[in-house]
């Protein structure tokens, strides 16, 4: 007994520091609030050209409960900023793939405080895997900057393998397809048709779980995870931090 | 170096410790991926070969404290498909290196008995050289039997190479009418896997400071609580491994809720395909039959009823796998 109150007084402490710390790394970025949002777009460009290297695709892994729209959105407009083109948004149960509408009001509330001036300049269009609905916010062609925000949920991971299992099948039986061309590229290929996503490089875990949680086991062979304590009031400081620890990985591809 | 390194008895902090982590839960199948072993011989100014060994070394003493906190199963990525990639030097000297060690894990049967442990090797073990297959087929088949700790090594394996293994046995089975296309599921795939016979993975712990899964269990650790510890392999500690305890401990709540709805969503797709399938049965009926009306009396009892013969047609192709994996085994095992 003595040592089960022993461990809950442990597991109390550790989340009183994880907390603290999480407060702490908060501070500096409270200061960033206050400096003007002119020339952000600016801003974020020369701090991207900082970069050692920055992700094509970006996921965002939110394992938290309730969701703050606005600070995803302010998450994407960051990374597109950046120069990143593709983002792809997962919650656990899908609640924001059933509310991508909200994320794409929130997308343009945020790219028009971002980019200001420089708001045609971007388009910014938003898929929902299954049920593509492009939303074009400029249509003149001017854009030099396209980015596409992909929605995914739990059934865009395993159960998704299942039905490309499902299609490989039908091909077989009809002699489409040998049962040895099932490798992993063919798989990928076919897996790349669906989504048309590149893999993530670069996986931003953000809640306190430390875990995936069912998001495209498939597409994260090679995905460098890292973490961010929380969406809500999230500031652009955390979120250059992470891509700044994102600059300095390197892979090996087991070599 | 020997499988069984001389037990050091613990210290009392260490037996406290784990006496205090052992009153909340504790991990029953933890996954490594052993990094750094390399860099690990760059830093200590040896050459790589011994970084391996070292790397081993740590190995088997990691298993006794796993034994020691009650951690029943482990699984290591001891090799990866891609690291076949590697220099002709280095590839061999790895190679050498397994030859060694299950040969030597041969030698200590009596040691293996007592501690009654299980050795699983999981990949494309047809991609290795012969007598390497050969021992491994011998460690594995004459450690079957037990059952109070189980050691699962990864060994020219890549998780989208075993998922993709998974795929080939069901689109084969289909193609042999051993099932049906509508039988495909999660689970059917899970059991496909050259993991199948482990338990679920409850935290993967990479060392060294990378963070990123490089192909290991991709489909296991979906709901898997990751740890990434910044220390090179051989340096891991007793203490990194109660840390990592700590931190299942933290997410476990989390992670099982997620789980258990996955398994929810799972079971009402079965049922949904169940119903599917009848109704397709139904509609067949009619057209045989020539009857306007589709009977649909005693409709649950008809799901039941299909949902029995469907478990049983999955588990004689599951039993078939599984029977000509261990075949495989003891095929080899004969030629000595």
């Amino acid at each position: 007994m003595i040592t089960a109150i022993i461990l809950r007084f442990l597991h109390y402490v550790i989340a009183l520091s994880v907390f603290m710390h999480d407060l702490i790394f908060s501070i500096p970025n409270l200061y960033g609030m206050v400096y003007s949002k002119k020339n952000l777009v600016a801003s974020i460009r020369s701090d991207a050209k900082l970069l050692k290297k920055l992700p094509m695709h970006v996921g965002l892994v939110i394992v938290e409960n309730n969701f703050s729209y606005r600070d995803i959105a302010n998450i994407i407009v960051w990374s597109v900023a950046m120069g990143i083109s593709y983002v792809s948004v997962y919650d656990i149960n899908g609640e924001i793939k059933r509310n991508s509408i909200l994320l794409q009001q929130q997308i343009e509330r945020s790219k028009q405080e971002t980019f200001a001036s420089e708001e045609t300049k971007f388009e910014i269009s938003l898929s929902v895997s299954n049920n593509k609905k492009n939303v074009a916010n400029n249509e003149d062609g001017s854009c030099s900057k396209q980015a596409r925000v992909h929605v995914v949920a739990a059934e865009d991971g395993r159960q998704n393998l299942v039905q490309a299992t499902h299609s490989f099948c039908e091909l077989v039986n009809n002699n489409q397809y040998l049962i040895e061309d099932i490798v992993p590229s063919s798989v990928d290929s076919h897996i790349q048709k669906i989504f048309q996503l590149p893999d993530p490089d670069l996986v931003i875990l953000v809640g306190h779980i430390d875990s995936l949680l069912g998001y495209l086991p498939w597409q994260i062979r090679l995905s460098e995870i890292l973490k961010l304590p929380s969406h809500k009031g999230v500031n652009y400081k955390a979120f250059l931090s992470v891509m700044n620890i994102y600059g300095k990985t390197e892979q090996r591809f087991g070599k | 170096m020997s499988w069984f390194p001389e037990r050091n008895n613990q210290t009392w902090l260490q037996k406290i410790c784990a006496g205090i982590l052992k009153a909340g839960p504790i991990p029953n199948h933890v996954a490594f991926i052993m990094d750094g072993n390399r860099r690990f011989a760059t830093k200590n100014s040896i050459d790589r070969a011994q970084g391996h060994l070292q790397g081993f070394n740590k190995l088997a003493q990691t298993l006794e404290w796993c034994l020691d906190l009650g951690i029943s199963e482990v699984t290591v990525y001891a090799f990866s498909i891609e690291n076949f990639k590697r220099s002709k030097d280095e590839v061999d000297c790895l190679m050498e290196l397994a030859r060694q060690k299950f040969s030597k894990l041969l030698h200590e049967k009596e040691m293996i008995e007592k501690h009654g442990i299980c050795i699983r090797v999981l990949g494309q073990l047809t991609l290795l050289p012969q007598d390497i297959q050969e021992t491994i087929a011998e460690a594995v088949y004459f450690t079957k039997h037990n059952t109070r700790a189980i050691l699962n090594v990864c060994f020219a394996y890549t998780a989208r190479d075993d998922i993709c293994t998974s795929m080939r046995e069901m689109t084969n089975g289909v193609k042999q009418g051993i099932i049906k296309q509508s039988d495909i599921n999660e689970e059917l795939l899970e059991k496909c896997l050259y993991t199948s016979q482990c338990r679920k993975v409850d935290i993967l712990i990479r060392t060294s400071g990378e963070v990123r899964l490089s192909d290991f269990l991709l489909w296991e650790s979906a709901y898997t609580c990751l740890a990434f510890v910044k220390v090179l392999w051989p340096e891991f500690s007793i203490w990194h491994l109660y840390a990592a305890v700590l931190h299942y401990q933290r997410n476990s709540q989390a992670v099982e809720v997620a789980r258990q709805n996955n398994q929810i969503e799972r079971e009402r797709l079965q049922r949904e395909s169940d119903h599917k399938c009848i109704l397709e049965e139904l509609e067949e009926q009619m057209q045989i039959k020539g009857d306007k009306s589709r009977d649909t009396s005693n409709f649950q009892s008809k799901v039941a009823q299909y949902a029995k013969i469907r478990n049983h047609r999955v588990q004689c192709f599951v039993d078939g796998l599984n029977r000509r994996r261990a075949q495989y085994f003891e095929k080899l095992t004969c030629k000595n």
